[in-house]
């Protein structure tokens, strides 16, 4: 984000004044920083852009809740803003899809075969496909220990960071952390029971 | 750290290297996000301004049967305790 041309106090003023112009400003400025954080940890069924929005909405009707602090950038409130409602979609979302081996792409099955078997060497296969690996076994734990997991592992966030964008204390981070990673175990346990046979 | 841990860890270092490029804003996502949040504000003022208007109504005609009843009683008993006028000055007028 270019926080250094972008006057985010002003702009704020405008948005408080409900000008639109002053607002259009806004959504375009953080719409990046948005996006990223929804693409990770969006639910299923629902259209990145529509979640995107909710967090705009969001961001308008808790404006007035916003106290400007000095180091922490605004930018680090419309964080967590986008990672508590990123939260609370994934926690409506109540059935999760149950997949199965033969409903996973060939590039994915290559990736969860290597995660849950012996085999020694890593597929290689585009990057996205690893990350559709993830997806799939990341679905199947709980809102919170996917979040958790999301951030640590492959947004490389550190506990502070972790801690800060969900509002959890540290300690409550590292204990979800580590019971998302038993879980998580435990899932890829059952894949591996499940794993064709060849 | 165990097996899985460490190719999960694996796949997860190839996973980040999918890094999606600039993203644009959809044409029109400011201008749809705005609208909406205008909206829904000017409808949650109608729906705070009806809410209040069907409870003033509520309360206004419980007032009025409160009132009605009251105003019912009073005059039942009244009626029971006041003599007719009429028969008065009949009375009146036939003692004459």
């Amino acid at each position: 984000l270019n926080t250094a041309a972008f006057d985010v106090k002003k702009c704020l003023e405008g948005v408080r004044r409900q000008d639109t112009a002053a607002a259009h400003a806004l959504v375009e400025h953080l719409y990046p920083l948005v996006l990223r954080i929804v693409r990770s940890h969006l639910p299923r069924r629902l259209a990145e852009e529509d979640l995107a929005q909710e967090v705009f909405l969001k961001l308008f009707s808790r404006l007035e809740q916003y106290r400007e602090r000095p180091g922490t950038p605004f930018e680090h409130w419309v964080s967590r803003l986008a990672v508590r409602t990123c939260l609370d979609s994934l926690r409506a979302e109540r059935r999760r899809p149950e997949l199965r081996w033969g409903d996973l792409a060939e590039e994915t099955a290559a990736w969860l075969k290597y995660m849950v078997s012996a085999a020694d060497v890593a597929p290689h296969t585009s990057a996205a496909a690893a990350r559709e690996t993830l997806e799939v076994l990341l679905r199947q734990l709980r809102p919170a220990d996917r979040l958790v997991i999301t951030l640590l592992d492959l947004e490389e966030r550190s506990l502070k960071e972790v801690s800060q964008m969900t509002g959890w204390s540290l300690t409550l981070v590292k204990v979800r952390a580590f019971r998302a990673r038993r879980r998580l175990r435990k899932i890829g346990h059952a894949w591996k029971d499940e794993a064709p046979h060849e | 750290m165990n097996e899985f841990d460490h190719r999960w860890q694996t796949c997860a270092a190839r996973a980040r290297q999918d890094v999606a490029g600039p993203v644009p804003v959809p044409v029109g996502f400011a201008t749809r996000t705005w609208a909406r949040w205008t909206g829904r504000s000017h409808a949650s003022l109608t729906a705070v301004w009806t809410a209040l208007s069907f409870r003033a109504l509520i309360l206004a005609t419980l007032v009025l049967v409160v009132l009605a009843t009251a105003e019912f009683s009073t005059a039942s008993a009244d009626n029971a305790l006041t003599p007719h006028l009429e028969d008065v000055v009949a009375n009146v007028w036939g003692t004459l």
